[in-house]
């Protein structure tokens, strides 16, 4: 009796692994590298009380690196907008870093902010222009010195996310870059 | 005279397993439908079995599958293959001697088949690349191995728990790498 517990103790053991096999893995996804998407509004200096923008101005047909046609994402998610993240972190006095939390201080002019200690920014596709637009801008309210970090972990991590209705369309990341950045940050000093 | 009646019973006893053991063994067919696959996975697996001595069994199984769950979590993206149906042909060794319930490994292969998934780039009318999703069907070969436990019931009603897997050989790129082996099969010998 113990030895058929044992081997029914296995076999659902293995069901259970391999039930599981492949969804560790999600297959409607398409992951492709395309720079300089986002744009920071550069300005030479910063004053208490500037507004630094960040913005996406980018056609749906975008040259994809090793093809021959351009890539048109609007048909490839079904329509869907697309996402991503930055945030803004002050200098210490000892040189550490730390994140300014921007929660209902975030100026939306075009696409949708969702700010916080990481801010979501929504571009959305514009019809007339055929672009993903976002634009927000982030008041400047003390001096010192800043910086504005992509993505959620780490400058690696800056990709463009579509946001689908529909699981059964493909789900799009552009892995992309910022203009003016240093290892995936924007330094910035504030006078 | 408690002892006398001790012993006459583990001698009723001992001749009545060797009787039924014997019974058992002359009965060389089996039919066997799996219960775990029907009821965990919506895998419909039916089994034939032809024992050639005490040691050595042949025998012949084939399943189709049909899962809502499976093909849901298929069309969104979740799993990138499909199974539908396998074939599978083996061979079993018993490990103990009684053939009223024993331990046993097996080899066998398996044609099976269904469908996979995967992202394409392809071109419009206009020229411009978009990704969409492709589903094909797929065929291979694996080759596996399983341990199990067979019980017999009034002679004739078999219990089977078997726990293994199988490696696809040719086609891994669209078919699953490894394919389960797991049953709870209820049999039937003659």
């Amino acid at each position: 009796m113990k030895n058929i517990k044992l081997l029914f103790l296995a076999i659902v053991a293995i069901a259970s692994f391999s039930s599981c096999g492949d969804d560790d893995e999600f297959y409607n996804s398409k992951y492709i590298s395309i720079p300089d998407l986002i744009k920071v509004e550069h300005q030479p200096a910063y004053a208490v009380g500037n507004v630094l923008w960040v913005n996406t101005n980018f056609s749906k047909f975008l040259a994809e690196p090793g093809q021959t046609t351009p890539l048109d994402i609007f048909k490839t998610t079904n329509g869907a907008s697309f996402s991503f993240s930055y945030g803004l972190e002050k200098k210490n006095a000892d040189n550490s870093w730390t994140i300014v939390d921007l929660e209902n201080k975030m100026i939306e002019n075009q696409g949708n902010i969702f700010d916080g200690s990481y801010n979501i920014a929504e571009c959305i596709f514009n019809p007339a222009t055929e672009t993903y637009q976002f634009r927000a801008g982030i008041p400047l309210e003390q001096a010192g010195s800043y910086r504005i970090f992509f993505g959620f972990t780490d400058a690696s991590r800056l990709e463009l996310a579509s946001n689908n209705d529909s699981e059964k369309s493909t789900y799009l990341n552009i892995k992309t870059t910022v203009n003016n950045s240093t290892d995936g940050f924007y330094y910035f000093t504030v006078e | 005279m408690k002892k006398w009646i001790f012993l006459a019973l583990i001698a009723f006893q001992f001749s009545n397993a060797q009787e039924s053991a014997s019974i058992i063994a002359s009965k060389k067919n089996e039919v066997k439908f799996d219960v775990l696959s029907a009821i965990a996975f919506g895998k419909y697996h039916v089994s034939y079995e032809r024992f050639l001595n005490k040691d050595f069994s042949v025998g012949i199984s084939g399943g189709i599958q049909d899962s809502k769950n499976q093909k849901e979590d298929f069309d969104k993206g979740y799993d990138r293959s499909l199974p539908k149906y396998e074939i599978n042909p083996f061979v079993r060794y018993a490990l103990s001697k009684s053939a009223k319930n024993f331990y046993f490994v097996e080899a066998f292969l398996s044609a099976n088949g269904g469908k996979y998934r995967e992202i394409k780039r392809f071109d419009d009318s206009a020229a411009n690349g978009y990704y969409a999703t492709q589903e094909d069907n797929y065929t291979d070969l694996a080759i596996g191995g399983a341990i199990g436990y067979k019980l017999y019931m009034k002679e004739k009603f078999g219990l089977e728990l078997i726990v293994g897997a199988g490696k696809n050989l040719f086609n891994t790129d669209k078919s699953p790498e490894v394919i389960p082996h797991v049953g709870l099969n209820f049999g039937y010998r003659f």
